[in-house]
């Protein structure tokens, strides 16, 4: 378990508020869509699965997709939708927590966001049944949360994975990943 | 780490999840051992770093001790790792941020305090008490007793306020950062590390923060970096000198280091008391001073004209035989070529310089709403460096703006004889101006070198195939890396406003707008920057630059424009055509 900087908090919090403010934006966007496309818009939902797989794309440390997560929903909340909110982004991070985890947190590539992300959508599916959203017949069930899964693995996995290869060409990302046991043997030459 | 048996184990920042190999280094030859020293503060041996991705190591087994109450100032060029070493003696490499790096021993401060060069990014609070208050907080100091501790603090910096809950934003720079020094001091630290704090400072505020500095760490280890040496050599005990790659090649007394390692100090471009004087005595500025004389300007000198004659006579001759072995300045950049100036060609055969480039008539700029600027009548004549000097907040920055119209305008703005119209639905860039913020990174706009630079030349009417070889032109007459696919981010301060002057001129600009173009730079940048820009006006082009530098106004400009209070009060001519 590589320790965790006071560098690597805080850049997990801030990309989880930064995707917060987003999300807000998001949010109302996809509010004011619902007349126009009440189902299809389904696919903007994928937005809401990014900030974890994210910032684990940025950081690449254990439990960072789960912290981000919650720190977004965190400002969420505040902002004013409720403790719901926490609970969805709670079991989210985790949902893309464990699946990072599955891959001992070595993979970083488009295919391991984008599951990530649609565990995520598993885990917003399982609570949507809980909280009573999910009160559809089953076609009209595997329509929407068909939709939602295509749009998780297009928000985490491709648009996440291409924005952090951009940062990756500024060199800021340099310091904020963890460093490779070859570095240090180079120090031994 | 030192085991209880003195004898010292090789250590790396990385321990956790990987076995480390137990080295036994010998101590060196002469049993001494330093950190036994009970005065020794701070020090490390046989010290290593690499930064991850890329190649070079860093410092190649320094070893350092410092003693309690000792004053070092750590010198050297640009990139030599200085900051680095004050992170790693104070402990933020390796807890705070992951840096490879092994030494033999360490030995790191009990207490300590960090002041940093940016004055708007050192705050967690936004206001006065509530930043000093985050700190006595942290030390559990009780309520009642924060308010004169605060005040305290603040007084021994130089700085007092009726009421602290003050929004750190309205704060001068000079201020903000006697404030961060202010809330390091509550922390109560031995050893005071101090990295560039008068970096980003006009020289007032580099007044005030040298002043708050020797008043209240006088009886504390202080360990710093800085590039303007003048204000502290007197008050520093030793100089440690690296070179480019944080080796250790002098470490003495100042004056011993200054005298046996001068070349060293103009090499990495430090700030040292003389460095102008000797640049004015340089074969440089007699090419420089010569070819405007040449060109047929005149310095409004005081004193003996005739013995400004004679010395200036002197000056030709030996200019021309410098002129020729000259490298610094080049003649006839690569993008003076009239086959590809749409529009513009005939603008630079102009050779008389009575033709006003820019004139200016009841010109008032807003911000907002409120009217910041007001100037009555001004002109810029053909091939002029004005330097627009004031107070902060007199409208310099407004000024720029103005003439670039990014904020709205009212009154008579004419450029070569077009004028620019007062009220227009929407407001656009004049053709041929260009500005230079002083934030470089503000004006970045692409992903690579080459796609920075294309973007102009575009505009310019370049085409596509012939671009590739005027961006190589361009990156070379500035000195830039020649790998054009470089990301712009990649490059260091100077090279980023070289960039940013550089996309100026691909977009054919023919009067150029700088905010404090050499702010924060050292010696060697700054002179670097200055020739350009001498070179780019002797070509043709009218130079427009806000300025706190009196040297860079005194002996570069052609004409001082002096802001006050939003109002021009002075036009000062230095050289005459």
């Amino acid at each position: 378990m590589k320790q965790w900087k006071f560098t690597d908090v805080l850049v997990t919090i801030m990309v989880g508020i930064v995707f917060g403010v987003i999300m807000k934006f998001w949010d109302d966007f996809y509010t004011f869509i619902k007349p126009i496309l009440p189902t299809l818009r389904q696919l903007l939902y994928g937005m809401w699965f990014m900030v974890g797989p994210f910032a684990f794309l940025l950081i690449r440390k254990p439990g960072t997709a789960l912290l981000a997560s919650l720190a977004g929903a965190g400002l969420s909340a505040f902002i004013g939708h409720g403790v719901q909110v926490l609970v969805y982004g709670f079991v989210q991070g985790l949902a893309a927590e464990l699946l990072f985890a599955a891959f001992r947190y070595k993979r970083y590539n488009i295919a391991v966001a984008g599951i990530a992300g649609v565990m995520s959508c598993l885990g917003s599916f399982l609570l949507d049944l809980y909280y009573g959203y999910a009160d559809l017949e089953a076609w009209a069930l595997a329509v929407k949360y068909g939709l939602r899964t295509i749009s998780a693995f297009v928000f985490t996995g491709v648009f996440a994975y291409y924005i952090i290869k951009a940062l990756e060409a500024t060199k800021v990302t340099n310091l904020i990943r963890p460093v490779s046991p070859e570095e240090y043997e180079q120090l031994d030459r | 780490m030192v085991l209880a048996n003195g004898k010292s184990r090789e250590v790396s920042a990385h321990e956790g999840d990987r076995e480390i190999p137990v080295q036994e280094e010998p101590l060196p030859g002469n049993s001494h051992d330093a950190f036994r020293d009970s005065d020794i503060c701070v020090g490390v041996e046989n010290l290593r770093l690499k930064f991850p991705g890329e190649p070079d190591i860093f410092f190649h087994h320094l070893t350092l001790h410092i003693p309690k109450g000792q004053k070092v100032l750590i010198l050297g060029p640009s990139g030599s790792g200085k900051s680095t070493l004050l992170q790693v003696l104070s402990g933020l490499i390796p807890h705070s941020i992951e840096v490879p790096l092994r030494y033999s021993r360490i030995q790191r401060p009990a207490s300590w305090g960090f002041v940093f060069q940016d004055p708007d990014t050192q705050f967690c609070m936004p206001c006065v008490d509530e930043e000093l208050a985050f700190v006595l907080e942290n030390r559990q100091v009780p309520r009642r007793e924060m308010e004169p501790r605060m005040r305290e603090a603040l007084s021994r910096v130089g700085l007092s306020f009726d009421h602290l809950h003050l929004p750190i934003q309205n704060l001068s720079q000079g201020m903000k950062q006697r404030l961060a020094l202010a809330s390091v001091l509550l922390l109560e630290p031995e050893t005071l590390f101090l990295d560039e704090p008068s970096a980003l400072l006009d020289p007032e505020g580099t007044e005030q923060i040298w002043a708050s500095i020797k008043h209240s760490l006088h009886d504390r280890t202080v360990i710093m970096v800085e590039h303007k040496i003048d204000a502290i050599v007197d008050w520093i005990d030793r100089i440690v000198m690296l070179d480019e790659q944080g080796r250790l090649i002098a470490d003495g007394k100042p004056d011993d280091v200054f005298r046996s390692h001068k070349a060293a100090f103009v090499r990495y471009g430090i700030w040292y008391p003389a460095v102008w004087d000797e640049y004015l005595a340089s074969s440089r500025w007699q090419v420089i001073s010569a070819k405007r004389e040449q060109s047929g300007f005149s310095p409004v000198a005081c004193g003996d004209d005739r013995e400004d004659l004679d010395r200036s006579q002197n000056n030709r001759q030996e200019a021309h035989s410098t002129s020729a072995r000259s490298e610094t300045i080049r003649n006839h950049p690569p993008f003076v070529r009239d086959e590809m100036t749409p529009g513009h060609a005939h603008f630079s055969r102009i050779r008389s310089d009575r033709i006003p480039v820019l004139e200016l008539e009841q010109f008032e700029a807003y911000r907002g709403k409120q009217c910041r600027l007001r100037i009555d009548k001004a002109s810029v004549g053909e091939r002029s460096w004005i330097a627009v000097t004031g107070a902060n907040g007199a409208g310099k920055s407004t000024l720029l703006l103005a003439l670039t119209q990014l904020i709205p305008t009212a009154g008579k703005y004419i450029l070569r004889g077009q004028a620019i119209p007062e009220h227009p639905k929407k407001r656009r860039v004049p053709e041929g101006v260009a500005l230079v913020f002083q934030n470089p990174e503000m004006q970045i706009v692409a992903d690579s070198l080459f796609d920075e630079l294309a973007l102009p030349l575009a505009k310019a009417g370049w085409k596509h195939d012939k671009m590739a070889e005027e961006v190589q032109r361009l990156l070379l007459y500035f000195h830039l890396p020649l790998d054009a696919g470089r990301h712009p981010y990649d490059l260091s301060l100077g090279q980023k406003r070289r960039l940013s002057v550089a996309t100026a001129l691909a977009a054919r600009a023919s009067v150029l707008l700088l905010d404090e173009p050499t702010f924060g730079q050292d010696a060697r940048n700054t002179f670097a920057m200055l020739e350009y820009l001498e070179q780019l006006r002797l070509d043709g082009k009218t130079i427009v630059m806000v300025t706190h530098d009196r040297r860079v106004v005194d002996h570069f400009a052609t004409e001082e424009w002096v802001l006050e209070q939003g109002r021009l009060k002075e036009i000062r001519k230095i050289w005459r055509s």
